[in-house]
């Protein structure tokens, strides 16, 4: 127990340093996460005060505890299936601690706690808002606060044990092959899509009877455990059952380390035998490439090296082809059975159709302001980013590349799909020309910001990728940030298109973009690479 | 030439170097010595534009690094204690990569990158990843894009860890081939024996403080430079 203790001990002392100031000299910095916290939590609570008030009218609501357990659940077995190898077979400490008296069984448990007190900000996230929205309208006692407690800090434990074991999978079978990270990648959004489709079937299955809420909460009440003993506790408490939940839920954690201690000396070692030399020969490429080329292909270098990177920023861009595919092939089938199912329908199917452009423009603004790839790049420079800043190129230089290299990866994907959807639906000159406007400028905004906000929380000391990438204050500032952007420009897209016409529309919604990545750029021309200078990893 | 001018490096309230001044010439191989934490890194650092200093000058040939960094770092180059590298780059990715941001025509890094690979026994190895490298290959793969752009003033922080004998011996030469051509080399080392056979000059630093700096021969005396480190360590 000492072990584990003075591990987890070592383990914590950095690995959740998110917005990284210290107490006295730097109170600026803490300005961002208190906003920031503030406004998610006043957002949550408000969404979770109005459903539960909703709730309330039926008796029913105790049904917002099962609905947000579910949801946090789904959260963290999703984003922590494909993070979970890397945090649990890949930190660089590996060599240090397989080289120490410490079972290994010892060493996964501590991994998968640190692991577990990150996701628990889900908890606060979604759950915490809800226990209080449940307790504005609700007689609760104490027994109500200590089960709430509970769950705050319990319910990540079967999601989080199921996200070791699919990440214990996927680096097994990984670890067999050579392109180890090809297959990781493949596996990883294999993951992805299957919680996304399970999430969508269980969605629809439970719409066909309307009022999904109740029961997708119903169906979360009944099926699962801990939002099954979740609400039958707060309406009755009953100490033993509070017991056996409490140890069972221990008991997941204890045994999914052990089943993962067994095999955790074979992964690692097969994941590490990627340390072996491929290739000896002598024929080399020593054409001369600018230094912006150069340090673009530089970063498209790592992110495709970088597995948990690319799948996280993959998911809009996926999306949005996905969304391309089924407007090409199902559009007409998909208008007439809006207009049949919904009563009242104040649209002709030809009506719908000469809104495509601001659909379209909403669609790339998903996928664009969704994929902040930029959040992560100076932070996955590591240590090595001094050996960046020995070489003879200016910080406004490095700057802009990264946020090229981005627009690089993300715009043949948006830009084709706009051009298909042009050809497929055809659209006018003026209309077009308007959407391929905020198709480059929407994603520059977001990597614009993403830099910025890098630039301002850097991680260079980081365990892994996945810590920069799933566990790091930037991303989750791009991260809230990017998906406030996609509600407003969304909402303001149909909403402006609506009043005053399509064009009129799109030219008000391009010219703020365009106006907000001339002075994002100014900043990092200015501030930014002042910022730069000043950084040391 | 590095002509370094009452420097002042705090973290907080702790100086890491306070006050550091001398001159490292042009043709001369200049050794940095000092116990653990004494302040080496922190000036090299400063030297190379990593880190930011409180007062002081520091200027490459004439030029500021506080001004005229890029123009600093033109003729110069850095070889770390610590080869972190772009690990998923291939070794001769990173070093064109390094190329690219001094302008190296190509013909001039085919020659140098080959002659560096060869004579650290790298030339078949340049087309696998870094990551897949031991500490000593990184080092090596550091060294040859360091010298590929062939640098005028040459930096580097404990730059032997990790190298096998001969590369030591290797690298030994290419110093003096450097100096020879009117090049500037200074380095930091606790290999006493070594700095004290291939330096012309030395400096001594403690607890940030400068406590002997000048030629070699003049410090050592008839003593060796290790003894003559030890006692005054002990001294101060």
């Amino acid at each position: 127990m000492s072990q584990l203790t003075s591990l987890l001990k070592a383990m914590m002392s950095g690995g959740l340093k998110l917005f990284n100031y210290q107490a006295k000299t730097e109170g600026s910095k803490r300005i961002m996460p208190l906003v920031l916290g503030a406004l998610i939590g006043m957002a949550m609570l408000v969404s979770a005060s109005t459903i539960t008030t909703e709730l309330a009218l039926d008796g029913a609501q105790s049904a917002i505890l099962s609905l947000y357990t579910l949801i946090v659940t789904m959260i963290i077995a999703m984003e922590g299936s494909y993070k979970a190898g890397d945090l649990l077979f890949k930190p660089r400490d590996n060599d240090m601690l397989l080289a120490m008296p410490i079972k290994r069984s010892t060493i996964v448990l501590a991994r998968m706690i640190k692991f577990y007190v990150f996701e628990m900000v889900y908890c606060l996230i979604f759950l915490l808002p809800a226990i209080i929205a449940y307790a504005m309208n609700a007689e609760v006692g104490m027994s109500f606060w200590l089960v709430a407690a509970t769950m705050l800090v319990l319910i990540p434990a079967i999601p989080i044990a199921v996200a070791c074991i699919i990440g214990l999978i996927i680096s097994t079978v990984s670890g067999r092959f050579k392109h180890k990270t090809f297959l990781q990648v493949t596996l990883s959004i294999a993951v992805m899509f299957a919680t996304v489709g399970f999430v969508l079937f269980f969605n629809t299955t439970t719409d066909s009877d309307g009022q999904s809420l109740v029961m997708i909460s119903n169906a979360a009440t009944e099926y699962y455990y801990p939002a099954t003993t979740f609400v039958k506790l707060v309406k009755h408490f009953d100490i033993l059952e509070y017991l056996v939940f409490v140890a069972i839920n221990l008991a997941v954690v204890g045994l999914t380390a052990l089943l993962i201690g067994r095999f955790y000396f074979k992964i690692t070692s097969r994941l590490g035998a990627a340390n072996q030399t491929e290739f000896t020969n002598n024929k080399y490429s020593f054409a001369k490439h600018s230094q912006t080329g150069a340090m673009i292909r530089k970063e498209v270098t790592k992110y495709f090296n970088t597995p948990v990177l690319l799948v996280n920023t993959a998911m809009g861009l996926v999306f949005f082809i996905m969304a391309v595919g089924i407007l090409c092939f199902k559009f007409d089938e998909l208008v007439n059975s809006m207009i049949d199912s919904v009563e009242d329908f104040p649209l002709t199917a030809d009506q719908v159709r000469s809104f495509l452009p601001g659909v379209i423009f909403a669609m790339v603004a998903f996928a664009s302001l969704l994929t902040c790839i930029t959040a992560t790049m100076i932070s996955l420079e590591g240590k090595a980013f001094n050996v960046l800043r020995t070489l003879p190129i200016s910080g406004r230089r490095v700057l802009i590349s990264k946020v090229l290299a981005s627009m690089l990866l993300i715009l043949p994907v948006t830009l084709s799909g706009c051009f298909v959807m042009f050809f497929r639906f055809q659209f006018g000159i003026l209309e077009a020309i308007l959407v391929l406007i905020g198709a480059i400028a929407m994603p520059l905004v977001t990597e614009l910001i993403g830099i910025l906000i890098n630039l301002k929380y850097p991680r260079f000391d980081a365990d892994n990728d996945t810590v920069v990438v799933r566990q790091s204050a930037s991303v989750m500032a791009a991260t809230f940030l990017g998906l406030g952007m996609v509600l407003f420009t969304i909402s303001l897209t149909f909403g402006i298109v609506f009043l005053t016409g399509q064009i009129i529309g799109l030219t008000i919604l391009d010219a703020v973009y365009v106006i907000l990545a001339l002075f994002l750029y100014l900043a990092l021309a200015t501030l930014g690479e002042e910022k730069y200078t000043k950084l040391v990893a | 030439m590095i002509s370094i001018k009452g420097v002042t490096k705090k973290y907080g309230d702790k100086k890491a170097l306070d006050n550091v001044s001398f001159e490292v010439k042009q043709g001369e191989i200049f050794a940095f010595i000092g116990h653990n934490g004494a302040g080496k890194t922190t000036l090299i650092k400063s030297i190379c534009g990593i880190l930011d200093f409180d007062e002081g000058e520091i200027q490459i040939n004439g030029k500021s690094i506080k001004k005229e960094p890029l123009e600093c770092k033109r003729v110069m180059a850095y070889v770390s204690d610590d080869p972190e590298l772009y690990e998923d780059m291939k070794a001769i990715s990173y070093i064109n990569f390094v190329c690219d941001m001094y302008g190296v025509p190509a013909d001039v890094r085919e020659r140098n990158i080959r002659h560096y690979a060869e004579m650290f026994g790298m030339e078949n190895e340049l087309n696998n990843t870094i990551k897949s490298f031991s500490h000593g290959m990184k080092q090596k793969v550091a060294l040859i894009a360091a010298l590929a752009h062939e640098p005028k003033v040459l930096i580097m922080d404990e730059p032997f860890v990790g190298l096998d004998p001969k590369a030591i011996f290797d690298m030994k030469e290419v110093m003096r081939n450097i100096v020879k051509e009117g090049g500037t080399i200074f380095f930091s080392t606790h290999i006493l024996d070594m700095a004290e056979k291939l330096c012309d000059r030395v400096a001594i630093v403690k607890k940030g403080q400068l406590i002997k700096v000048g030629d070699m021969k003049k410090i050592k005396g008839d003593k060796s430079l290790e003894k003559v480190f030890l006692e005054l360590e002990a001294k101060q």
